[in-house]
């Protein structure tokens, strides 16, 4: 199987205090100048196969001894807490995989929650994510930003929104939210208009009617709440994303919610159709919310085609070509980040290869649809 | 459709690169490892590919006919997830750019002693083997494969770059922004993800 590059590796580290986190940059590029030398940790060549990192400014800082070297490389940022031996990549050059964790507070409980919230006081982030936006890559073409429900951080979010573009201006914004907090007009007001062009609101609604968004959020209120949210982030022409979820209980009303968001919902700029991650919550709630996803293909083209031939863009994430129709790969992405992508060996010889979705690594063989298959080269001769 | 004409196709005149390089290669003699003994082998292709760093590139595509040199991390993906929830991306892809400070390691110059004669295994890579027919068919029928998985219509995955196939190049070309040649450069294989 082939697996992805973990962001977490061991290594001995010696110095720093408290936590740290740092831009990894070649001798070559830190000789260069463009970042504060005391927040580089530079990337000494392997000598004999063991690289070092060591901090020459300030308080000096090294790690050797890396259990897993490919993990961290130039470029990127990592983040060290003093008297462990754990090293998280915050930020990995070149990935387009890169988030900001924004808080585990969510006001919402869904069944198929990948990330299941706490509620603890995790306000100490906001410091940390404004510190890690400022060693970021200029050039980053876009960051996400997700949780736990990162408008629960209030001001927090503020701030970070405004770092990001004192520190990135050039660099989108793709936030995941459930936008049941912009009901209220006035937190509306403040953050969608920090960079409206460059910051995407990603709004999950599960069904058109609020019985049943509700029951998958298991919050009641929660559809009315996102509804309103909708409109207030559309009042202001902030852009809007929506994004379902696909599992038995999202998949009956499938066609009436793409009805519902072409007549009341035309502003979103974008529909995402996901395929389940069997993750955190949905992994316990299997029996409600599994269904092979070959199952639900006509609900799925219905909606695909009722919004596309409208001019909504619409996206299917997370879903194999080789189990959807061939009228449905153009709008199938290759969504699932590359650090949780997995190709199972049965995957080996397909002609495709890692050009489609893949499934999520934490997807075992009960997750997995029965008809997946290798493509061959002489079916897309066909 | 031979060969040759294939290649003729692949590396058309039409394309910006070949006749900006085509002057100097021709007067240029070729690096002495690159003139293999079968005739078979192409030299062109460094008219086109003649920066070490492409070619490279090149190699690593046609070794994707075996599959077994998929990248781990391709870190060039054109989605997105996060850490929390199923996190993936806006509908437009953002704008292909040069990403200069992430670029690949440049390999060894093209410089005769390079190809063959010092450390044996290590001077043995792919950057100094020529290019063969089937290399070449390797790389068209990924990208139309690339193709055909995000909705294009190249006509069936032959591995001959047929007018179909440039048509469908020239579509994916406009539609992503990347000058319309109809032809497999760099910046349209890294926008069809066939080049990490």
């Amino acid at each position: 199987m082939r697996a992805a590059l973990p962001l977490h590796t061991h290594g001995r580290i010696a110095g720093g205090s408290g936590v740290e986190i740092l831009k990894v940059l070649s001798p070559e590029e830190a000789a260069g100048g463009c970042w504060p030398a005391e927040d580089v940790l530079v990337q000494e060549p392997a000598v004999g196969g063991a690289s070092m990192l060591r901090r020459a400014t300030g308080l000096p800082i090294t790690i050797d001894r890396l259990r897993d070297p490919a993990v961290i490389q130039p470029g990127d940022v990592v983040r060290l807490l003093e008297g462990t031996s754990l090293i998280s990549v915050l930020f990995r050059r070149g990935s387009t995989s890169n988030t900001l964790f924004a808080t585990e507070r969510c006001n919402s409980l869904c069944l198929m929650c990948s990330q299941p919230p706490r509620d603890e006081d995790d306000s100490w982030r906001v410091a940390e994510l404004i510190r890690l936006v400022t060693l970021i890559d200029k050039d980053e073409i876009q960051l996400g930003i997700t949780g736990g429900e990162p408008t629960l951080l209030e001001e927090g979010l503020e701030r970070i929104l405004e770092a990001c573009a004192e520190h990135l201006p050039e660099t989108t914004l793709h936030i995941l939210t459930n936008g049941r907090n912009f009901a209220d007009r006035t937190r509306v007001g403040r953050l969608a208009r920090i960079r409206p062009d460059h910051t995407v609101w990603a709004i999950p609604l599960y069904a058109d009617v609020p019985d049943l968004h509700d029951e998958v959020v298991a919050a009641p209120g929660a559809f009315e709440e996102t509804l309103q949210g909708f409109y207030e982030l559309g009042r202001v022409g902030a852009r809007t994303e929506l994004r379902v979820v696909l599992h038995k209980l999202t998949i009956p009303r499938l066609p009436q919610l793409a009805s519902f968001i072409y007549r009341r919902l035309p502003f979103v700029q974008h529909v995402a159709l996901m395929g389940l991650e069997p993750m955190g919550f949905a992994k316990g709630n299997r029996e409600t919310l599994w269904i092979d996803p070959v199952d639900y293909i006509p609900e799925l083209e219905s909606a695909v085609f009722h919004l596309s031939n409208r001019s909504i863009p619409v996206s299917i994430y997370s879903l194999p070509h080789c189990i959807l129709p061939r009228n449905l790969w153009p709008f199938a992405r290759q969504s699932i980040s590359a650090w949780k992508r997995l190709y199972p060996d049965a995957c080996e010889p397909c002609a495709v290869g890692d050009l489609c979705a893949g499934f999520f690594a934490s997807a075992g063989p009960a997750w997995r649809s029965r008809a997946v298959h290798p493509l061959t080269t002489e079916e897309l001769a066909a | 459709m031979t060969w040759r004409e294939q290649l003729a196709l692949l590396l058309g005149a039409a394309s910006p690169f070949a006749l900006a390089a085509s002057t100097d290669a021709d007067t240029r003699p070729l690096p002495p490892t690159l003139h293999g003994p079968d005739d078979r082998h192409v030299a062109r292709d460094l008219v086109f590919w003649s920066d070490p760093a492409h070619r490279s590139h090149l190699f690593q595509l046609a070794a994707h006919r075996s599959h077994s040199s998929h990248s781990s991390h391709s870190s060039h993906s054109s989605h997105y997830s996060g850490s929390g929830g199923t996190y993936t991306p806006p509908y437009v892809p953002p704008p292909p750019r040069p990403r200069p400070v992430s670029a690949p390691p440049t390999p060894p110059a093209y410089t005769p002693a390079a190809g063959n004669s010092g450390d044996g295994s290590a001077n043995s890579s792919p950057d100094a083997a020529p290019m063969s027919q089937a290399d070449i068919k390797a790389i068209v029928q990924r990208v139309q494969i690339a193709l055909i998985v995000q909705g294009y219509d190249p006509g069936p995955a032959d591995g001959a770059l047929g007018p179909q196939t440039q048509t469908a190049l020239r579509q994916f070309q406009a539609a992503h922004g990347i000058t319309t040649t109809g032809y497999m450069d760099k910046q349209t294989l890294e926008a069809l993800g066939v080049l990490k």
